[in-house]
């Protein structure tokens, strides 16, 4: 568990701090120092167009994390209301949700996400509107399942029978069940954004050069995959370590809510 | 006020052609095995469930609008267990923008023979039997005119239960609240119930005055679950 | 074997609920445990099962509610093989139809979740659960609190027969003085946190010593009472 939180910590200090602490700039070309191998000057070594590499992983931090945390909160956003329409809204309601979204999982998340960025141009836009409109359906089966078993239990019925407004009933009554459970849902989401926007950049759909994005560092690495190969690892290395962190905070997270929530 | 009201089940139905009337300042028990139908009744009563024929009405209308109080039958779901009891127990003082009498939640303390420091605890840091007194005191809070109870005294020890009781009474007398009660226990339906409906597979198998029920029940159930009572002690009848 | 556990005491919230308690339980013994609603029963309950079990004794616990045994986001099915594993037997090895038919239980879904069955019906599916293994020891805590008198007739019925094969003993909580004269031998009686008398049943029911005793004896009917 302590462990898991000194990972997290240091990740999230990494893409805060990271930049100003790089010893470079991520974007500035050098053409003659172009692959160079890691060294004293550059630690990582740098990449084709002579950037440094340790000074563009942290940047790309703060795009992989950032776009990561807002698109994780968008489809928590959408998945959150659908699933509660389902729960809520009666027999009809729930039945039109919950098969829209069994269509929406029946696609391979992430191949979805391909055909809409590449529908849509690529760009950063177009990759948040892709992962976000592919990665609701799990929080709504969560909020449903919730909303559901939330709906019947007797300090809800008795809330609404002696009349309390429903926007204090969702306050007091739905929001603490919702909370717990949605941020366990929520940590393994932000991990697949991750990977989704990584992808999408190596696919070069996501965000554009110059801007350094693991994914699409990745990419440019591809193409000196035999004269240089540990290009590619670092950034490949910095999607696999982050993904494990925040899918292990996961975990934790989840064992900690489990013992708060069995009574004594 | 309930008129041959029918609730389908998916195998048999819930409830069948039951008719009843509640009227205030009067206790109605119903007694009935595991799966009778009494909790069904409760929901049907409260529009929870839509009954699938019959009608059901308070004054001509439905029986939401008069704000009724529930006690439901497990005792800590009637809490929220984030919230203290005594927030919970406030909702229908909030909700319905009352002002309470001075003493009154004293009062209501003192007769359920709960500590008032109780209230301040989380659902899950009480005992059952408190959680459930817990949930009749904020049934009995607003003072509203209809109370359906779904076996409010399971939980409670010998002592306790009469205790409860008779608050329960005392305050119907004063306030004059239409009530409904749940029960297992027949004793507690002849000494507190002035009719006592006897439900039995969805249909109401005997509705009689409470004293000439423990006398001479009319069908042979009803023997039998009036002799299981004597059996275990709860009920005693002068020959 | 006895069962012995010394010095049981509980905190919380910074209040002593259960005063140091010492007990005793001989093989095959039946025990009630009685009081006034939060005099410690069933904290007395949790605590004994902790001891016991940190004692290396196989112990099953009916809890008062059956939530807390049931998580609500499981299905029936999910924890009965739950239940199944936990006393080492392969799922689907447990003789279920024979328990639930018993219990009067068969007609639950088992592919709900505790929240769709009834309360009465949870309680008798927990108990279903306890009844899987061979335990040196049964607490039951209130167990037929949600049952009608002939369910809860056939339940006892149920358990006593279980009690008298596997050699189980039993603690029995409950309010109920009818069903404790009925089905247990020696009955402790618990007021504030502390046991206050224990002895033969029917010498408790009859001859009450303390004060406790004296007014859940006097309780026992409905009519006794002015009303
Ligand atoms: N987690 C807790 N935190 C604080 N107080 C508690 C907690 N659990 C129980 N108590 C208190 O300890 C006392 C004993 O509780 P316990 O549940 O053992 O009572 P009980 O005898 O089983 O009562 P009942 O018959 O109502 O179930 C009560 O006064 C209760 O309020
Ligand atoms: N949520 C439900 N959905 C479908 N059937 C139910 C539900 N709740 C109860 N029933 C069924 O309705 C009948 C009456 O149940 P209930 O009113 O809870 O009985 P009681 O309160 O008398 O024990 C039973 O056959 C039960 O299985
Ligand atoms: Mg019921
Ligand atoms: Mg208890």
């Amino acid at each position: 568990m302590r462990s898991v939180l000194v990972l997290a910590t240091v990740m999230v200090l990494l893409a805060g701090l990271g930049p100003a602490l790089a010893p470079y700039d991520p974007t500035t070309i050098n053409i003659p120092k172009r692959l160079s191998p890691p060294g004293a000057e550059f630690l990582l070594g740098t990449d084709a167009m002579g950037r440094d590499i340790l000074s563009r992983l942290p940047h790309g931090a703060r795009w992989s994390l950032g776009l990561a945390f807002l698109i994780s909160a968008i489809s928590l956003g959408i998945g959150t209301d659908i699933g509660l329409v389902a729960a809520l809204g009666g027999k009809t309601a729930d039945w039109v949700v919950m098969r829209a979204t069994d269509t929406f999982l029946a696609f391979p998340e992430l191949v979805a996400a391909i055909v809409i960025a590449g529908l849509m141009g690529a760009g950063t836009w177009s990759l948040i509107f892709a992962l976000s409109v592919t990665g609701w359906m799990r929080y709504a089966r969560v909020a449903r399942g919730i909303g559901l078993s939330v709906r019947s239990r007797g300090y809800v019925v008795q809330a609404r029978l002696v009349g309390m407004p429903s926007w204090s009933i969702a306050r007091w009554h739905y929001l603490p069940s919702l909370i717990l459970s949605l941020t366990v849902v929520w940590t393994g989401m932000f991990a697949r954004a991750i990977l989704g926007i990584s992808a999408l950049g190596f696919l070069g759909f996501g965000v554009q050069p110059p801007n350094p994005e693991w994914g699409s560092m990745l990419l440019d690495a591809r193409v000196h995959l035999r004269s240089t190969p540990l290009q590619m690892v670092w950034p490949g290395l910095a999607v696999v370590v982050c993904v494990l962190a925040i899918n292990l905070t996961g975990d934790a997270l989840r064992d900690v809510l489990a013992d708060r929530d069995t009574p004594e | 006020m309930v008129s041959n009201v029918r609730v389908k089940g998916r195998n048999r139905d819930r409830l069948r052609d039951v008719s009843l009337a509640l009227s205030a300042g009067r206790t109605l028990a119903v007694v009935g095995e595991s799966g009778a139908g009494k909790s069904t009744l409760i929901a049907a009563i409260l529009g929870l469930l839509k009954p699938s024929e019959g009608t059901i009405s308070w004054n001509g209308a439905p029986t939401r609008a008069v704000r009724p109080a529930l006690v439901i039958q497990e005792p800590r779901a009637a809490f929220n267990p984030v919230l203290s009891l005594r927030r919970s127990i406030m909702e229908p003082v909030v909700a319905q923008g009352i002002v309470l009498t001075e003493g009154r939640l004293q009062r209501l303390c003192a007769g359920l023979e709960l500590p008032e420091e109780v209230l301040d605890r989380r659902p899950g840091e009480v005992s059952i039997g408190q959680a459930q007194r817990a949930g009749i005191l904020r049934a009995l809070i607003a003072a509203p005119p209809l109370i359906l109870f779904d076996e409010p005294l399971s939980a409670l020890d010998a002592v306790t239960q009469k205790h409860t009781a008779r608050l329960i009474f005392d305050l119907q007398k004063e306030e004059g609240f239409a009530a409904l009660i749940v029960t297992h226990d027949l004793g507690y339906a002849v000494a507190y119930g002035d009719q006592i409906a006897v439900l039995k597979a969805g249909r109401i198998e005997e509705i009689a005055d409470a004293d000439v029920f423990a006398i001479n029940p009319r069908s042979d159930y009803c023997c039998s679950l009036r002799d299981a009572a004597i059996a275990l002690g709860s009920l005693e009848v002068a020959a | 074997m006895t069962l012995k556990a010394t010095g049981l005491s509980a905190v919380r919230l910074g209040r002593t609920i259960l005063h140091p308690t010492s007990l005793e339980i001989e093989p095959r013994g039946r025990i009630g445990l009685v009081g006034v609603s939060g005099s410690g029963k069933s904290t007395l309950g949790h605590v004994l099962v902790d001891d016991l079990k940190a004692q290396g004794a196989s112990v099953a616990h009916v809890p008062q509610s059956p939530a807390e045994a049931l998580d609500p986001l499981r299905s029936m099915a999910f924890h009965w093989r739950e239940a199944e594993v936990a006393v080492g037997l392969v799922p689907g090895a447990a003789d279920q139809a024979g328990l639930f038919q018993a219990l009067r239980i068969e007609g639950g879904d088992l592919r709900k979740r505790p929240w769709g069955w009834s309360r009465g019906m949870q309680q008798r599916f927990v108990m279903a659960m306890a009844l899987i293994g061979s335990p040196d020891l049964i607490v039951l805590d209130e167990p037929t609190s949600a049952l009608d008198p002939v369910v809860a007739a056939a339940t006892m019925e149920l358990l006593s027969t279980f009690l008298d094969d596997k050699e189980t003993s039993m603690i029995l909580i409950t309010h109920d003085l009818g069903l404790a004269a009925r089905w247990v031998d020696r009955l402790m009686v618990m007021d504030a946190g502390r046991l206050v008398e224990q002895g033969r049943t029917a010498d408790i029911l009859e001859r009450p010593q303390t004060r406790s005793a004296k007014a859940l004896s006097a309780h026992r009917n409905w009519l006794a009472l002015p009303c």
